[in-house]
């Protein structure tokens, strides 16, 4: 079956349509026809039977194009892939009509976005999904100062679009986007960026995130940090390839890396080291995912900077990996709050007995989220490090390898105080989190573990967007991936570590005596019984040594930057307003006279030339 | 299980519950002087690893509580030592409202170091005796106090004055 | 290739006998630094055999339990992957550095989760401690790797070895080939990042008995301990193994055993003779002189390849 972007476009609004109407009579009904609705729609986009043709229309001089390369192709899997399963998490929230309204319309606009091929609609598509998303962040009330920031930043990035086109337009006179014109254009290169690293939340321009992220509603957050952030490294991929890696050479190259990747790069190392550094220091369950999603998309934009093949595939695979572990554990976090009501950590604890199968796709969430192994968060972090190891660049490979080794201390911390140390007598009664949240991050776990044993899998992918690219592609089978430096094979160190551990349980059980099953508070604490074992919680502050030792990174904050820039703004205005509004008569009139006078003046000399 | 037991008689990981002046003797054991490693006995930090608990000196009702606890804590097979006269018969506080004088009431002590206090000797001497006693498969307090368990319970609770007595971990 | 599946078998009760032989005979020299007689050499054989041989054990829950085993079968894992000297590659052709690298934290982060359900606040502390401590010493220790990997061209265990591959016989001596040679400092920042790898004064904070009561192993008792013991002993043998391997040319059997075993001893040494750092104050020293001299190390390694 053929149809065009057009027609799947306007599908996807009027099933927002469909279920809104819905909705507005009977909330549970409305869940389930969102859910319906958007399972069909990324079985059209998945379906290989098929096909999504382009489209192409022209009013007056102007061509509108959409079209989806082998990129927005990967991109369209991503987007349509993850949203029937977050619409799936949004069930037992019963949401209002709107709601899901918003949320279909952001995932048109994403489609418009990814598929259009000249830059007015790629521009119009964009602000739409900035808007959209805005209308979604603050559907919570206690979002609504977050949500300022978001739009005033989704405002700034638009502007610098819609500039830099206009700049694209003044050189070259077309609004399309293969054009040999850009090259050599500092301005353009940097006004066509700044959207997507703000989307991307990368380090100066972050300043949204993290009270974005944990303010909007907590599935939708799921969406916004999982999903729509990836827009930022589509954007990027999309504008720089225009360029061309030769054409980006023009200015130079640091460690045979072009300059301004080598700066992105940067960008992305300090955004993943500081955003680590304040995950692990945040104290609300939902903050640390948020700079944890700063930190990983850092990670992304170290291996996009990187600017060879190695480091775009590690780009993309990360994509990947980081879209399918960051919804799923926000939507896991998301059915802990809907049924604790709280996001802080330190009202957390010992939750394991109580949310088993959360704490297992949580683990396998982290796990990946660590790169360990058995998962398919490894793959995307070889790539990057063979990609840092093959350009010699040394100290982003310190930087970086800081930053993975602080997300094993805020992985550690999110498991360990949600679901580890004794029980919090609070939450004794504490029930398994509904079925819409447990089956969407099940089913993403499974992805995890799956693409772990075969990594080669989605590297087959990437490999068809590289050459697309006009890039090497990477050596790699099913099971391994093998770069010039070295390589590893996913299916052995897996099934090895899995039969091992096998055998290890199996011995156990028959060798050992049984353990005997004691309490919270049958531990050792000297002799001493704990009768409130809340006690016994090592939570809050859980890394109190290295607040101690980051200090100074603490204090030295962006967002206290921007402040004090405010500040001093704010004074100059004061000072620009004392002297004009100085409630003086006399003063006003000298004003008004002293005007008058050089419009007299200017207008005679005008009038005498 | 005498191979077992000959593997346990030759390591003796210790938890040494210092509450009386004993304590003072028992650096000189474990240092340079007289090395209690190398007949493999070495402290331990918590009771779920250790295998002897070591009561040096005497003990207050209040801190036999405590004790109770930390041997049932230990994982079996365990021993206890009593060390100096305190835990024999009372010692010098024998006529204390506030201290315990047999311990073996309470607790199953396999081996008594007598003295006030015992010489670091003796306790050398007392520990080679214990591993030649574990490894023969001599002493098993730890089941003695699972056989008799009802025994030491009525024994505890008549002490803290109370009717029925147990670690209460609920 | 079939003798190098049934060495793979071997491995991981050879590095076990190995590891613990390493903690035996090491108790047995920090007692004589100490001036003390020590004990046998073979006392940790028996401490394991008797901590499997509890009757009794308790357990505050499933991952309680699994937490050793996941540990246990992480190190398992990892040691495959390093190659036994020159004499077994093992698996070491189908993983990498990198894949080592992460498959060394298996073992902690497996045991972080037992521990974490073992409901006790030392325990816990002792995790974050060693978890920044990871953070500490993995940052120069990943440096001096990468000046192996600029001098060597691979990331390849098996290959970093073979390039430093020399004839080995009992009279001719051929260390000349090794990478401490060609790269004295990075080899120097390495060992100074093992020292904290294997725990060892100064940077024993994650199990410090006095303090918190050792750590992660507060709740363990009986056959986990055991299997954390064995744990601990894997991991001796495969830190030591991997410094031999990249620093020391691996070597034949003859060579590689006794070379893992100063390798450990030197830290050791060290570790008899030193307090206690505080935790920061060990991140502190890891991302001050060892980085730098990670990075002059780098700086030195590249006016060398060039």
């Amino acid at each position: 079956m053929n149809f065009t972007i057009g027609h799947l476009i306007l599908v996807i609004v009027g099933a927002g349509i469909i279920t809104a109407i819905v909705t507005k009579f009977n909330r549970l009904s409305g869940s389930i026809t969102a859910l319906l609705l958007s399972i069909g729609i990324a079985f059209v986009c998945f379906y290989p039977a098929f096909h999504i043709l382009p489209i192409s229309f022209t009013t007056g001089d102007y061509t509108f194009i959409f079209n989806l390369s082998t990129l927005s192709r990967f991109f369209l899997m991503l987007f349509s892939g993850m949203f029937p399963l977050v619409i799936m998490a949004t069930v037992s929230t019963k949401p209002k009509a709107h709601y899901y309204f918003f949320f279909y319309l952001i995932l048109a606009s994403v489609i418009g976005t990814i598929s259009s091929q000249d830059l007015l609609s790629f521009f119009f598509f964009f602000e739409l999904m900035t808007l959209f998303s805005y209308l979604l962040v603050i559907y919570k009330k206690r979002a609504i100062k977050a949500g300022l920031v978001y739009i005033l930043m989704g405002i700034i990035g638009g502007l610098s679009l819609l500039l830099g086109i206009f700049y694209v337009f003044w050189l070259s006179k077309d609004f399309r986007i293969s054009v040999e014109i850009l090259k050599g254009s500092y301005a353009t290169l940097f006004l066509l960026s700044l959207p997507f690293l703000i989307k991307m939340a990368a380090m100066p321009v972050h300043i949204w995130a993290p009270d974005t992220y944990k303010e909007s509603e907590d599935v939708y957050t799921a969406f916004l940090s999982g999903v729509l952030s990836k827009l930022g490294i589509y954007g990027l991929i999309f504008f720089w390839f225009t360029w061309g890696i030769y054409g980006l050479s023009a200015w130079g190259k640091v460690f045979d890396v072009p300059v301004t990747g080598y700066i992105i790069a940067w960008i992305g190392a300090i955004t993943a080291f500081i955003g680590a550094v304040y995950a692990l220091l945040s104290e609300d369950v939902k903050k640390l995912l948020a700079y944890s999603s700063i930190s990983q998309l850092g990670y992304i934009l170290v291996g996009f900077g990187i600017m060879s093949s190695l480091g775009w595939a590690g780009a993309l695979y990360h994509t990947l990996t980081h879209t399918i572990f960051k919804t799923m554990l926000f939507i896991v976090v998301a059915g802990i709050i809907f049924r604790l009501n709280t996001t802080k950590l330190s009202e957390m604890g010992g939750l394991i007995k109580k949310m088993p199968v959360s704490f297992l796709t949580l683990l396998v969430g982290i796990i990946a989220l660590a790169g360990v192994p058995p998962t398919m968060g490894f793959a995307s972090k070889y790539l990057i490090y063979s990609a840092l190891f093959e350009k010699k660049l040394f100290l982003l490979t310190a930087v970086v390898f800081a930053a993975s080794t602080a997300a094993f201390l805020y992985a550690y911390r999110l498991i360990h105080n949600i679901f580890l140390g004794p029980l919090k007598t609070s939450l004794k009664n504490t029930k398994e989190a509904p079925l819409p949240f447990l089956i969407p991050s099940l089913i993403l776990s499974l992805f995890l573990v799956m693409f772990g044993f075969f990594p080669g899998v989605p590297l087959e992918w990437i490999n068809n967007i590289l050459m697309s690219l006009g890039m090497k592609s990477i050596a790699s089978t099913f099971t391994t991936i093998s770069t010039s430096l070295g390589g590893f094979n996913g299916l052995l160190s897996s099934s090895i570590f899995i039969s091992i551990f096998g055998i290890i349980f199996i011995l156990y059980l028959i060798l050992f005596p049984k353990a005997k099953w004691v309490n919270d508070k049958n531990t050792f604490t000297a002799g001493e019984v704990m009768h409130n074992t809340d006690l016994l919680t090592y939570s809050s502050h859980f890394y109190r040594f290295l607040e101690r030792e980051f200090g100074l990174l603490i204090k030295l904050s962006v967002k206290k930057l921007y402040d004090n820039i405010l500040g001093i703004f704010e004074w100059m205005f004061d000072v620009a307003r004392k002297l004009l509004y100085h409630g003086n008569v006399n003063g006003y009139v000298w004003a008004i006279i002293l005007v008058t006078l050089t419009f007299v003046i200017s207008f005679l000399i005008g009038g005498l030339r | 299980m005498s191979i077992l037991n000959k593997f346990r008689g030759k390591s003796l990981w210790m938890l040494h519950y210092c509450t009386g002046c004993g304590a003072i003797e028992m650096p000189p054991v474990m240092t340079s002087r007289y090395d209690m490693e190398r007949f493999g006995i070495i402290p331990m930090a918590t009771p779920r690893q250790a295998d002897i608990l070591l009561i040096t000196g005497y003990l207050a009702v209040k801190t036999l509580k405590r004790v109770i606890r930390t041997y049932e804590q230990m994982h079996s097979p365990k021993w206890v030592v009593g060390f100096g006269a305190c835990t024999v018969n009372g010692g010098m506080y024998w006529d204390s409202y506030a201290t315990i004088k047999k311990l073996e009431l309470y607790l199953p002590v396999d081996l008594y170091i007598a003295g006030c206090m015992p010489r670091p000797e003796a306790i050398m001497d007392a520990f080679i005796e214990l591993r030649k006693g574990i490894s023969s498969g001599k002493y098993e307090g730890w089941k003695k106090y699972i056989e008799n368990y009802d025994w030491y319970k009525k024994n505890q609770a008549k002490l803290f004055d109370v009717k029925k007595w147990s670690v209460n971990y609920e | 290739m079939n003798i190098n599946i049934l060495y793979a078998a071997l491995a991981p009760i050879v590095a076990i006998l190995l590891g613990l032989l390493y903690i035996g005979i090491g108790r047995k020299i920090i007692a004589r630094l100490q001036r003390r007689y020590g004990p046998p050499f073979y006392q940790q054989y028996i401490d394991t055999i008797k901590l499997l041989a509890k009757k009794t054990v308790s357990s505050h829950g499933v991952f309680f339990s699994l937490g050793p085993i996941m540990g246990l079968a992480g190190s398992m894992v990892t040691l495959l992957f390093i190659p036994f000297g020159s004499a077994a590659p093992l698996l070491s052709f189908h993983g990498d550095i990198i894949l080592v690298m992460y498959l060394v934290v298996i073992a902690p982060l497996g045991m972080a989760l037992g521990v974490g359900e073992g409901s006790n606040p030392n325990g816990s502390i002792g995790m974050a401690r060693g978890l920044t401590l990871m953070l500490a010493y993995e940052v120069p220790f990943v440096l001096a790797l990468f000046s192996v990997v600029l001098y060597t061209h691979t990331t390849s265990i098996a290959q970093i070895v073979q390039s430093q591959a020399g004839e080995w016989s009992l009279l001719k001596f051929h260390g000349f080939n090794w990478l401490t040679f060609a790269l004295p400092i990075s080899a120097i920042v390495a060992d100074i990042c093992l020292q904290g790898m294997l725990g060892e004064k100064p940077f024993d904070q994650v199990i410090a008995p006095h303090e918190i009561a050792s750590g992660p192993m507060v709740e363990y008792g009986g056959k986990y301990l055991g299997m954390m013991v064995i744990n601990h002993a894997l991991h001796i043998y495969i830190e030591t193994a991997l410094f031999v391997d990249i620093f020391l040319g691996g070597g034949p059997v003859w060579f590689f055993i006794p070379a893992t075993f100063s390798v450990f001893i030197l830290s050791l040494i060290i570790n008899g003779v030193l307090p206690r750092f505080r935790i920061g104050q060990a991140l502190k020293f890891y991302w001050g002189v060892p980085l730098i001299l990670a990075v002059i190390g780098i700086i030195y390694t590249m006016v060398v390849i060039k």
